[in-house]
């Protein structure tokens, strides 16, 4: 999933208790990667990878907020994770 | 030529520019709140979501201004004033080179307007942490360089102080423990100035187009060896202030010199490595490096505040207790000084520093915790706790001290001083606590809108948030209010305070010297070395002061509680590796 002014991509479409590699990475400026409602919150930087395994447990709607400040638009930098029970 | 003057109500000993250094950096200091105060209801009106005071732009604006003004500019000042005293007055020494402090001070000032000329006119609304690549207008950079390295120098003269001091002998013994203090500050400003130019002097240059790239993750490893050392700065100094307090409020004297110099040496050896906990949960840092520097080094560092925060208070109770309040563990206590705003402001100081800073510090340097609170409202809240209330109301307090005994005024209002500490520390306290649950919901920090107007896709914060949000809103509110009572009695002092010196006039609180006959000493008699304490000689210490370890003890329990909700809470979390 790429962070850029002012939006995440791709939406992503996972299952539940699958296991999947996560790429984070940024095209241009610092961005944060915090899942909501669980709360998971990871520093983005352009030019480095973070690569990571998640497992969702829960099924359902989640969102991708961004919480490192990158400019004017920084609020309206959103993103979607839907999680579908298999 | 003579050129002490003896404050004939404490003692102390001011040599002339060594005073008017003082004076002139706790002003600009002052003035640096006031800038950052009404910044700061900017702020807080606008994340109180209700309200949502400013605009976006302005709210980003503001929110540079109120970072950079509070936490660089006021606080430096005023450390900068503290050197001062705690060389040459302490010691009872002349000011090494005042020539090179006034150039230091000037170029401070310079730095300071020339970056608030950035941040105002709109295109540096970077916060001060200002991580690249995103860029702001090179005299931002520039006046943070200059005010730098006007900084330095002050350090320099301070350090030359010293070492006058010692070769004109006018004391007797090792140093004072407060200038002992004020000496760790120093070393790690150093340091930190160090680490600071190196990182801002090439953003600097790339933001004049000379270099073409700075690396990311390069630029938050090098900020962060500043931006965090640089708080060391501020414990040591407000710890500093603590003992300075204790001691002339109490003649509280710590139970152990050893142990509290030995605690300070820890700040520079260890705390250091600490501000890795600000790049936990970046990438391209490896593993082991982030638990080295989190483990050991943050244990040892929270040992150093410990130590402290049990010495400083415990000092008082012995010394209270010396004086007759024996009854149960808390007259001591009861019986303190709670009309007096230097106590009042000291206290809470240490109270708040302590519990709330304390425990949320120790929470967040702990990697996995680390990840559901990371950028989250929770970490200005836990700032808060350390700097904008621990650091800044011991120097408020110590302010109430000084303006009788540098700037020869009586307090203005008296009655607005003596609640000041209370409104201050209440406001922030109820900030404080709500951000901290807000964070833990997962509002994050500097952002200007959690309903997301506008935004392509939606997302809702529980109610709760916003509440918390609301109520943290009202607590900004009342701690701005308890900012403007500080800045009004401070400033009524040296305009409309009554003259406990003839010759303290409107420019003498500036930085003017008082009347040439004021200054009848050529020569301090020695600083005479402080007689041992008895609990010294017999080495009991410990139970000396059962108040203090019950508050130990409380402290204690609230850590492991809080500690392991925290952990709870992770268990929700998906799983991840
Ligand atoms: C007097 C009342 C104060 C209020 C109401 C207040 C309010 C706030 C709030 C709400 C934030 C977080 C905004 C956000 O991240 O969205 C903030 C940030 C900050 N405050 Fe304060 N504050 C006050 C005093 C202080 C003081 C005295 C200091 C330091 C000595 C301070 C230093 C900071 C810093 C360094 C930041 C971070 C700025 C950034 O994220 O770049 N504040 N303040
Ligand atoms: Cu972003
Ligand atoms: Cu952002």
């Amino acid at each position: 999933m790429l962070g850029r002014l002012w939006q995440w991509y791709p939406i992503l479409e996972l299952e539940k208790n699958q296991s999947y590699r996560l790429h984070l990475s940024s095209m241009d400026w610092n961005h944060g990667f915090s899942l909501q409602p669980v709360n998971i919150n990871l520093q983005i930087i352009p030019g480095y990878e973070m690569v990571l395994t998640v497992t969702p447990d829960q099924a359902g709607e989640f969102t991708v907020v961004c919480n490192e400040y990158c400019g004017i638009g920084h609020h309206l930098m959103l993103g979607k994770i839907y999680v579908g029970e298999n | 030529m003579a050129q002490f003057r003896v404050c004939p109500d404490s003692g102390f000993y001011f040599d002339r520019s060594a005073e008017s250094l003082m004076k002139a950096n706790a002003v600009a200091g002052a003035v640096s709140l006031l800038i950052a105060g009404i910044l700061g209801l900017g702020v807080i009106l606008t994340r109180w979501q209700e309200v949502h005071l400013l605009p976006a732009d302005l709210f980003y604006q503001v929110l540079t201004g109120h970072g950079i003004n509070a936490l660089i500019f006021w606080i430096i000042f005023f450390e900068m004033a503290i050197l001062y005293f705690a060389s040459s007055t302490l010691l009872r020494t002349r000011l090494a080179a005042p020539r090179w402090a006034w150039l230091g001070f000037a170029l401070m000032i310079i730095g300071m307007v020339m970056n608030n000329v950035a941040v105002l006119q709109g295109n540096s609304s970077v916060m001060m942490t200002s991580y690249a690549p995103m860029q702001a207008a090179p005299h931002f950079y520039l006046g943070l360089i200059l005010f730098a390295v006007g900084a330095l120098i002050g350090c320099f003269v301070f350090l030359g102080t010293l070492v006058i001091a010692r070769d004109d002998k006018t004391y007797e013994g090792s140093i004072p423990l407060v200038t002992f203090g004020a000496l760790t500050a120093c070393i790690i400003a150093v340091f930190t100035i160090a680490s600071g130019a190196i990182i801002l002097v090439p953003t600097f240059l790339w933001s004049i187009g000379y270099i073409g790239h700075i690396d990311a993750a390069m630029y938050r490893v090098i900020w962060w060896g500043l931006g965090h050392s640089s708080q060391q700065i501020n414990v040591a100094a407000h710890v500093s202030v603590w003992y300075l307090i204790a001691g002339v409020l109490f003649g509280a004297r710590p139970m152990s010199e050893k142990v509290s110099r030995f605690a300070f040496l820890l700040y520079i050896l260890f705390l250091q490595l600490a501000s890795a906990h600000h790049i936990l949960v970046d990438p391209g840092i490896s593993s082991e490096w982030k638990v080295f520097n989190t483990s050991y080094a943050m244990y040892l560092a929270v040992l150093a505040s410990m130590i402290h925060g049990l010495t400083v208070p415990g000092s008082v109770e012995v010394a209270q207790r010396a004086k007759g309040y024996t009854k149960g563990m808390f007259e001591w206590l009861r019986k303190a000084p709670w009309g007096n705003p230097v106590f009042s402001g000291f206290f809470f100081s240490l109270i708040i520093f302590g519990f709330i800073g304390g425990i949320t510090g120790v929470v967040m340097g702990t990697e996995q915790i680390n990840l559901i609170i990371h950028n989250t409202i929770y970490v200005p809240a836990h700032f808060h706790a350390t700097v904008a209330v621990g650091t800044t109301l011991a120097f408020m307090a110590l302010t109430y001290l000084l303006i009788p005994v540098l700037f020869r005024r009586a307090l203005f209002l008296p009655w607005m001083a003596k609640w000041q500490p209370y409104v201050f520390s209440a406001g922030m306290t109820l900030m404080i606590l709500f951000m901290l649950g807000a964070g833990t919901l997962g509002v994050s920090r500097r952002h200007w809108d959690m309903d997301f107007t506008g935004a392509l896709l939606s997302f809702e914060y529980s109610g709760t948030a916003y509440t918390m949000m609301g109520v943290a809103g009202v607590g900004g509110v009342l701690g701005v209010l308890g900012g403007a009572m500080y800045l009004i009695v401070t400033v009524g002092s040296l305009l409309f305070g009554k003259k406990l010196d003839e010759s303290a006039g409107l420019f003498q609180g500036f930085g003017v010297p008082l009347a040439p006959s004021s200054y009848n000493v050529s020569q301090p008699e020695r600083l005479p070395m402080a007689p041992k304490l008895a609990v010294e000689q017999h080495g009991s210490g410990g139970m000396e002061a059962p108040g203090t370890f019950v508050l130990a003890l409380a402290l204690l329990v609230c850590f492991v509680v809080y500690y392991f909700i925290n952990w709870d809470y992770l268990a929700s979390v998906w799983p991840l590796s």
